[in-house]
Formats: structure tokens, sequence, C-alpha cells
């Protein structure tokens, strides 16, 4: 797709349409007084702000490709440990590829808040991540060896509205495994940038854009490596209850650009956030 | 087997969601027990009778959910939101401290 009409669909869909706002009238109506902003649930940018104290966040994100009816189901689990400095979480995931279905790689992931808390500007939170090789590499649901990630979240308020965020990744699978069982060592990166808009404090508003440069196993000892260009534009939105639940629905649609058109796809993602355990 | 795993992760994080604010004082541990004691006899039991294996997290499911709300409406305690919260407390024989 060329740039300017690229363009022209996010600007489409970025547009709110009466029905569009029609469906989202009473949340806003009833939230923008008092909701809280909506945190850490960005699609495919991470964002640096830990999980506060006795608060644990339950994720789940579904998406499927266009082309190759690929799918993959996400599911997320964040939990403060010893307060908002220290967070452990870890994500299982379901996919579907290449025709065959099965539980991918488990991702553990250890978070330390660098920079942030109460009323800052900008947050930063350095991830520690360890993939376990729990997916069959036989069917293309895993690495078949245990890997590592790096992974620098940047938090920052541009204006009263309007948020951004940065990501910086590295991977790393010694000796990973392609079908055929052959083995050969994957280094990838990515980088990463977002503008949240706050239409209301409990409606946003989400641009995000992703390049991801990886590798996969070709021969023993040999990787083949591409780099894909990935522009997500999307909404999300937060029911607050007053038991202090905080549902976030959100949809996207990410469009791969170039060589990663196959990659583009819906985004479906679901958030479930509360206490466990009484707050004093 | 990830049907299984699948509904049990639903049912853990609709209803540790929903019912949180009934469980802040409950000890971690007892929390993770229950639940892998749910998962264990629910993956045990799909190895002997396959996917009607369901039925024990649903059944239970629905049984905690019948009790839940009888025991609610019998002490005048909202369903969801475990209010007032000072007399959850004391039929719960936890220590309220401001």
């Amino acid at each position: 797709m060329k740039p300017a009409r690229l363009a022209l669909c996010l600007v489409a869909t970025l547009k709110p349409t009466p029905v569009f706002l029609l469906l989202f009238a009473s949340t806003l109506a009833a939230q923008s007084q008092v909701a809280p902003p909506i945190q850490d649930n960005s699609f495919l940018i991470e964002e640096a702000y830990n999980q506060e104290r006795g608060i644990v966040q339950h994720i789940s994100a579904f998406s499927r490709q266009r082309k190759s009816h690929d799918w993959a189901f996400g599911f997320t689990q964040e939990w403060p440990f010893r307060g908002q400095r220290h967070q452990l979480s870890y994500r299982v995931a379901l996919l579907r590829s290449a025709g065959s279905t099965g539980i991918g790689d488990l991702l553990l992931n250890y978070r330390l808040q660098l920079a942030g808390g109460e009323a800052a500007r900008v947050w930063v939170a350095p991830r520690l991540s360890a993939s376990i090789p729990t997916g069959r590499w036989e069917r293309s649901l895993g690495s078949g060896t245990l890997g590592f990630e790096l992974a620098l979240p940047v938090s920052v308020e541009l204006a009263p509205r309007l948020i951004g965020h940065l990501n910086a990744g590295l991977s790393l699978h010694p000796s990973a495994r392609n079908q055929a069982g052959a083995r050969a060592t994957l280094v990838g990166w990515s980088a990463g940038a977002s503008a949240i808009y706050l239409l209301a404090p409990a409606f946003n508003l989400m641009l995000e854009s992703l390049v991801l440069a990886g590798a996969e196993v070709s021969a023993p000892g040999e990787t083949q490596r591409s780099t894909a260009v990935l522009l997500s534009p999307g909404v999300r939105w937060a029911h607050n209850f007053r038991s202090g639940l905080q549902i976030v629905p959100g949809v996207a649609y990410t469009f791969g650009l170039d060589d990663a058109a196959d990659q583009s796809g819906l985004i479906i993602y679901l958030s479930f956030e509360h206490a466990f355990k009484k707050l004093r | 087997m990830i049907l299984e795993l699948a509904v049990l992760l639903a049912l853990a994080v609709l209803g540790s969601a929903s019912f949180a604010v009934f469980e802040v004082e409950t000890p971690g541990w007892r929390k993770v027990l229950k639940w892998g004691v749910v998962t264990a006899a629910t993956l045990a039991l799909y190895s002997l009778v396959g996917h009607w294996s369901l039925l024990l997290p649903v059944v239970l499911g629905v049984a905690g959910l019948c009790f839940h709300l009888w025991w609610c409406r019998r002490h005048a305690i909202h369903p969801l939101r475990a209010t007032p919260r000072r007399r959850y407390y004391e039929l719960r024989g936890w220590q309220w401290v401001e």
C-alpha cells in the first residue's frame, strides 16, 4: 500500500463516526469526570507502568492475520512484587501457525520500575524475560530452546491528553531449531513507538508502530533474516466498577507495510485489573 | 487438554476479577491451593473421561455461585461489591482496620 493511501486509511479509521460515538456515549458520559486514565493496556507496544501494590492484571489478546488466517492468543498475568518497583509476570500463548495449533513458548518476565511514580511525567521500566521452550518446534510453535529478551519501555506524558511510549528490545535464542530440527542461534531486535490520545480518561485513541527484525533457522548454523514494519491504529476504553474492578476492552487493526503485508490483521484485547489484597 | 486449560483459565480470570473483593484478606497460598487442586483434578479427570472432565470446574463454579448468591442474600451483603464492608468482615471473622 502506498504511504498516501495508507494515511487516508488511518485517518478514516481514527475518525469517530456518529454510530461509533453513540456506542460509547454512556461510557464517556458516566466516566469522563471521575475515571482514572487507562494505563498499561497497549496492544503492540509495552507501557512502562508497573502494577501498583496489591493490584493484579489479567490480559488477553487475540490477533488473526488476514491472509494466512494464522492466529495467536496470548494470556498475560502481571503481579507487583513487594510494591510497584518490582513486577513479575508470565505469558502463555496458544498459536495457530502453518496448519498446526498448540501452546507456544512460555515467557517469564521481571520488570524494574527504574523511573516514574505518582504524578511523574516520565516512566521507565526495563524488562528481562526468559522464554521457556514449551512450544513444539516440530510444528513451528516454538523455538525449541531457552531464550532471553531484554526490553526497555519508556512512557512520557507529552501533553495532558497525549501520552507517548517508546520501546526497544533485544532477543537471543541460542541454538534454536527449525521444523526440520536444524539448529542455529537467533538474534533479533525491535523498536517501536506509540501515541495515545485521551479523548476521555476512559476512552483512548491509539496509534502504535513497531519494527521487528527477526531471524529463522534456514539450515544448520545458518539463519535467514527478515524485517517487519507494523502500523496499528486502535481504540480502547475502560469500565470502572465500584468494587475496584477495571475492565479494558480494545480493538485495533494492524497494517503490515511492504514485505510484512501478510502480517496485517485484527487485534482484539481484553484486560481485567483488580485488587488481590486489601490496600491499607 | 488445551480446551480444559482454556476453560480453567477463563473461569479463574472471570471468577477472581468478579469476586476478588470478597477475598482480599484470604492468604495468597489458599487461593493458589484452591485453583491448583481444581486444575489438577480436572486434568487428572481428563486422562480418564476426556472432555467430560470440564463438568468438574463448571459444576463447581455454578454450585459456588449459587451458594454465594444465597449466602449474600441471607446476610444482606451486596453480591458483587461485598458491602456493607464492615459487616462482611465481621461475618468472615476478619479484623476490620480503619
